[in-house]
């Protein structure tokens, strides 16, 4: 249902208290909070704490967004306040981070080896390649991602097709 | 999308996804819609560098168009203790919001409070005043 309702419309209707509207906002924009605030490189209960205050600040800004339509951006552009102050070069991976892998038939280990293969491939590349990717596999527009990171919303594009041809290379496509 | 990004995506999905307390966080955040009280605005935080240590002090300040709070969050050894000032001074009673609930407290005559026991995280202050209206800040991880 969220992907058809336009994001200014979940806004007006959670402005006027519909809690349904508010968890479709959550729906759409969560994953997206979640991978700036990981691709700065914070730790998990630092991530929770930046994500859950841009959340508390959205809803105190429900009724003056200027651009409601653009509340994406918005909160891209708020979580990365509150991140950027605390990134830090990524570290690499707690094992004790990742979920148990657990056992399970072969085919799903090979699928699990390759996508852990992409994701080593991905903290190995230049940022804000790496950033740039996770954010809009994490269905950011343009717009949003270049709020997030900073960057002017035409780099977005180019950007995109440099750092898939990096992520390519490093994983020796 | 490009065949890459969804890997990426899957691979975010299975390795890094988001922690099922930070949606918890998420949608409960729409319980503190408040539309009424007036909203005060971080203005100045000041991080001296040893902050984050114990002992260490981070100074805010916040705005509202008629109103400023001050405000002096001390890291304890687990908690914070926060002290502050609302000007023009005037009596209000405070509630500090936080990830694990309120904490009241009372804002005397000349504009001062003092509130212990504050866990770290997001942080917010809701003042009550005498005449019935609100003032709250913006919501800031302390």
């Amino acid at each position: 249902m969220s992907d058809l309702v336009a994001p200014g419309a979940l806004v007006a209707r959670a402005r006027d208290g519909d809690a349904r509207a508010w968890e479709a906002l959550v729906a759409r924009y969560h994953p997206m909070l979640w991978s700036i605030a990981r691709a700065y490189g914070l730790p998990k209960a630092a991530a929770e704490d930046a994500v859950q205050t841009t959340w508390l600040r959205l809803v105190q800004h429900l009724g003056d967004l200027r651009s409601p339509d653009a509340v994406g951006a918005w909160l891209a552009t708020t979580c990365r306040r509150e991140c950027a102050p605390l990134a830090r070069v990524p570290a690499p991976r707690d094992p004790a981070d990742d979920a148990d892998p657990g056992p399970g038939p072969e085919a799903l280990c090979v699928e699990r080896d390759r996508l852990s293969r992409v994701a080593a491939a991905l903290e190995s590349l230049p940022e804000p390649c790496g950033r740039i990717l996770r954010l809009l596999a994490a269905t950011a527009s343009y717009a949003e991602v270049a709020a997030a990171l900073g960057l002017a919303p035409g780099s977005v594009g180019p950007a995109r097709a440099r750092c898939l041809g990096k992520l390519k290379a490093a994983l020796g496509e | 999308m490009h065949e890459l990004l969804q890997e990426i995506q899957r691979a975010l999905a299975l390795l890094d996804p988001p922690s099922e307390r930070s949606a918890e966080a998420a949608r409960a955040a729409f319980a503190f819609r408040d539309p009424d009280a007036a909203l005060a605005e971080l203005v100045t935080s000041l991080t001296p560098a040893a902050a984050g240590l114990r002992g260490a002090a981070r100074l805010l300040t916040f705005a509202a168009p008629d109103l400023r709070v001050e405000l002096e969050a001390v890291t304890g050894t687990r908690r914070m203790s926060l002290t502050g000032r609302l000007t023009p001074a005037r009596e209000a009673r405070l509630t500090v919001r936080h990830r694990l609930g309120e904490t009241e407290a009372a804002v005397d005559g000349s504009g001062f409070f003092l509130v212990d026991g504050i866990p770290a995280g997001p942080v917010m202050l809701h003042f009550a005043l005498p005449c019935g209206a609100s003032i709250v800040t913006s919501w800031t991880t302390l």
